[in-house]
């Protein structure tokens, strides 16, 4: 079973002339696995995960989330699929700043009509699996930026979706909350998460069982399933 | 692989929807609001702003619209005027002299008075050219004639029965100042017809028959015997019962001259003014207009602030989308946003604008004396509705009573409401005489204020607290109300005499003529002196049908004021009636101009918070 599969994925920017963001990518991630899309600036690594993550349609080919296909799919269920199947992680965190950072986790399920008083109980999970227990009754504000990544990790991790996309999750961090992050996500994905992360940081590339390295929107190397 | 493309597509599509629960969309919109407070206070204020505008628009030409017909129902409207139209052969019809007599058979009629033709001038003595007549018209009026059009007197007396006979003569109120009558002390004569004719007395304008304030009346006996008038009348004012208006007014051309009905006009002065009345609502649209330019504005200032705040919004934005939300939901979140802002401004703007309509409402309802101004008509059945009968036990009841004055309670909390003043003897138990005409008048002459008058006050200046002062029909001077200072007020007294005011113990007492008798009190309260009546006077205040008016009756049932109040209304925002269009523009104008200030320092402050916004995140 895949957790994502893009098939001859092509992204083009109208203009003149047009910019090839993603020229005819095809990538399969397993379900369980963990890999790096690793690239210098513009070479189309946050173009495929938006793609991935269906926030953005590829111009041409086509995108399967654990096995289904979303070309076609009109917003609103396109908008179920990420609210079921996508976990996000971004650089910025993206924490809402007068909410509690339990609150903030159980917002990840806020677009599944569950009722608060059982998303807050699923957040309270999500929050004890980052290490983050003791903190769950303060604000963003209140937290270091390793904390903040910690819980926005949770928020994506929350829904138990089928696979975490994560644009440059160390890239607001020093280089120890960096390395915090990095064991994290490595735990998550020991502990059956897929997960597949965007960023130009080599040490963390290397410490990713797989690497898909991008050049100018596509694949150069991909260092391999390792299933 | 087939299975499972299949199966993550039904639950894609039907299994598991993208889906935000109602409660959640209140939450989000809550928090999007209380989480920039300042914006969205100063978007609620200037929508509510914009609202009370409007509101206040709406209220200001409602009332003065609602004071108008006030007034003329203060005239009476059961009054219909016959006189003598064009007759067929071209020229001037003349009523027979035995008209007024047969128009007062009609059964449904309640009085009649007639004006007679009189070929005389008037003028202010003898030495006057024959020409400068001052357009001054002179009529023979029958004695009944004051009471029948519900007039008043400014000074003296009207003509009864002894005067008629002999050379004296009432003057409009116009007729009155071109004759300088109104200024002269004392008793002045006119030269009128070749003779001299005493003064005795003038009027006071009367709006539904504007003829007479340019008219002299003399007796008919008098017209008769000195200037060989024939009597035939010009004009037969006729009172009816008012049910029966429509059929009087069918038969008065017939009875009056039943020899030729067509040359009889019959007309109604009161539906003239009912009809200005209602063309003054067409200044409710002028109004309307510019309170819907200040919403206008302020939905675009309020539109401007939305876009700028979506834009600063983005990644929130993109945010909620990878979570899950559809289009939809994100539209709605700001729509509901938007909504709560909405309903918060224009609650506080509808409270706001409702003060304003009632503050100036009130105002307006106060004007002069109102009907307690008259003198006493008998109602013949005292009513004891109202607070006191309905919820105070008996001795509690004797008790509110002897103390003479409306009830501290209320009169602290509606301490606007304070106008009227009324000064009489007990009548506990009789029930009131009805006082014939002329006793009536003569109550009104003299030299110091008569029990049984009534004393109005009414604010005169919308800044400082000084009130016109009138007793019945006359005018009695002023107050003014100084802060702070020991004194209360002074007064001066037209034809009276002084009347006293005296401070004693924070509370002021208004004397008549030598200080003898005190005729009310005013104690001091927040927000403006509270009023009432001192001797043997029981005051009443009912609630009225509409919403917060309040009555304030005599023990005879004679209402004397109505006032609207308001409960958040503390200070008294007396605007006498004929102040009120500079007020209301002034606070129009003020509102809009707050507003429009508000507009544009939200739009500033919402334009530096983007810029920062974006130099932040580019920096």
């Amino acid at each position: 079973m895949t957790a994502l599969e893009l098939d001859a994925a092509t992204k083009e920017h109208p203009g003149s002339p047009p910019v090839m963001a993603l020229r005819s990518v095809s990538l399969t991630i397993g379900e369980g696995e963990f890999a790096a899309l690793v690239g210098p600036s513009g070479s189309g690594k946050s173009t495929l995960l938006a793609i991935a993550g269906t926030l953005e349609r590829p111009t041409s080919g086509s995108v399967r989330i654990a096995g289904a296909g979303v070309g076609h799919l009109p917003d609103r269920e396109l908008a179920a699929v990420r609210a079921y199947r996508i976990g996000f992680v971004f650089q910025q965190f993206f924490l809402v700043p007068t909410l509690s950072a339990l609150d903030n986790v159980a917002s990840g399920l806020l677009y599944r009509g569950i009722p608060a008083a059982r998303r807050r109980r699923a957040a309270a999970e999500a929050l004890a699996t980052v290490g983050l227990a003791h903190r769950s009754g303060h604000r963003p504000g209140e937290l270091s930026g390793g904390e903040q990544q910690r819980t926005a990790i949770a928020r994506a991790l929350v829904g138990k979706p089928a696979v975490i996309l994560a644009d440059e999750p160390t890239g607001s961090l020093d280089t120890a909350a960096g390395q915090g992050i990095l064991a994290l996500l490595t735990a998550l994905n020991a502990a059956g998460s897929t997960i597949l992360i965007a960023t130009h940081n080599p040490e963390i590339a290397t410490a990713v069982p797989r690497t898909i390295t991008l050049r100018d929107g596509a694949i150069e190397s991909d260092s391999g399933s390792m299933r | 692989m087939n299975n499972g493309i299949l199966g993550g597509r039904r639950q894609g599509r039907s299994g598991h929807p993208s889906r935000l629960r109602p409660a959640d969309t209140w939450a989000l919109a809550a928090l999007g609001v209380a989480g920039r407070p300042v914006r969205a206070l100063l978007s609620a204020l200037g929508i509510a702003l914009g609202v009370a505008t409007l509101v206040a628009v709406l209220g200001i030409a409602g009332s003065s619209r609602a004071q108008l017909i006030a007034q003329i129902d203060a005239l009476g409207t059961n009054l219909l005027t016959v006189t003598p139209g064009q007759s067929f052969t071209n020229g001037q019809a003349v009523l027979p002299a035995t008209a007024p007599a047969m128009v007062r058979r009609i059964g449904p009629v309640q009085s009649t008075a007639a004006i007679g033709e009189v070929n005389a001038n008037v003028y202010r003595n003898d030495r006057i050219p024959l020409a400068n007549t001052d357009a001054i018209n002179v009529y023979s009026a029958q004695t009944n004639l004051l009471q029948t059009m519900q007039g008043h007197l400014a000074r003296g007396r009207f003509l009864n029965p002894a005067t008629a006979r002999f050379p004296a003569v009432v003057l409009g109120a116009s007729a009155a100042a071109a004759l300088g009558a109104d200024r002269a002390g004392g008793t002045i004569q006119v030269w009128l017809g070749g003779h001299w004719f005493a003064v005795v007395g003038t009027l006071e304008p009367l709006p539904l028959a504007p003829e007479l304030d340019r008219a002299a009346l003399i007796g008919f006996p008098v017209a008769r015997r000195l200037l060989g008038a024939r009597g035939s009348p010009v004009e037969i004012y006729v009172r009816a019962s008012p049910v029966s208006m429509a059929a009087v007014a069918g038969v008065l051309a017939a009875t009056a001259d039943p020899a030729a009905p067509q040359n009889v006009t019959v007309t109604s002065p009161a539906d003239a003014l009912t009809t200005r009345a209602d063309a003054s609502v067409a200044l409710q649209s002028l109004f309307l207009a510019l309170g819907g330019i200040a919403l206008l504005v302020g939905g675009i200032g309020i539109a401007n602030v939305m876009v700028i705040s979506v834009l600063e919004r983005r990644g929130e934005i993109g945010l909620r989308r990878a979570l899950g939300a559809t289009r939809t939901h994100i539209a709605v979140q700001f729509v509901t946003e938007s909504a709560l802002l909405a309903f918060a401004g224009g609650t506080s703007g509808a409270v706001l604008g409702g003060v304003r309509h009632h503050g100036l409402r009130h105002g307006t309802a106060l004007e002069r004396g109102g009907p307690g101004a008259h003198p006493r008509r008998g109602h013949g059945r005292r009513r004891r509705r109202g607070w006191r009968g309905r919820r105070l036990p008996r001795a509690a009841r004797r008790a509110a009573v002897s103390r003479r004055s409306p009830p501290h309670h209320l009169a602290r909390r509606y301490s606007a409401l304070a106008a009227g003043v009324a000064c009489r003897q007990p009548q506990r138990s009789t029930v009131p005489t009805t006082p014939t005409a002329e006793e009536a008048m003569s109550d009104s002459i003299g030299g110091t204020v008569e029990r049984g008058q009534v004393i109005s006050l009414t604010r005169r200046s919308a800044w400082r607290r000084e009130y016109e002062m009138r007793a019945g029909e006359r005018d009695l001077g002023w107050l003014r109300w100084r802060p702070g200072r020991r004194s209360f007020a002074q007064a001066e007294g037209q034809g009276i005499g002084p009347i006293e005011l005296a401070t004693r113990r924070r509370r002021v007492v208004v004397a008549g003529a030598g200080g003898a008798e005190t005729l009310a009190t005013v104690d001091r309260q927040r927000g403006g002196p509270v009023i009432h009546a001192a001797r043997g006077h029981t005051l009443r205040w009912d609630k009225t049908a509409r919403g917060n008016h309040w009555a304030m009756r005599d023990q005879d049932g004679t209402v004397l004021t109505v006032a609207a109040v308001q409960g958040l209304l503390r200070s008294s925002v007396q605007i006498s009636a004929e102040r009120t269009m500079p007020e209301p523009t002034a606070v129009l104008l003020g509102l809009i101009g707050g507003y429009l200030a508000l507009s544009e320092l939200q739009y500033k402050t919402d334009l530096a918070a983007a810029i920062a916004a974006a130099a932040a995140s580019s920096g």
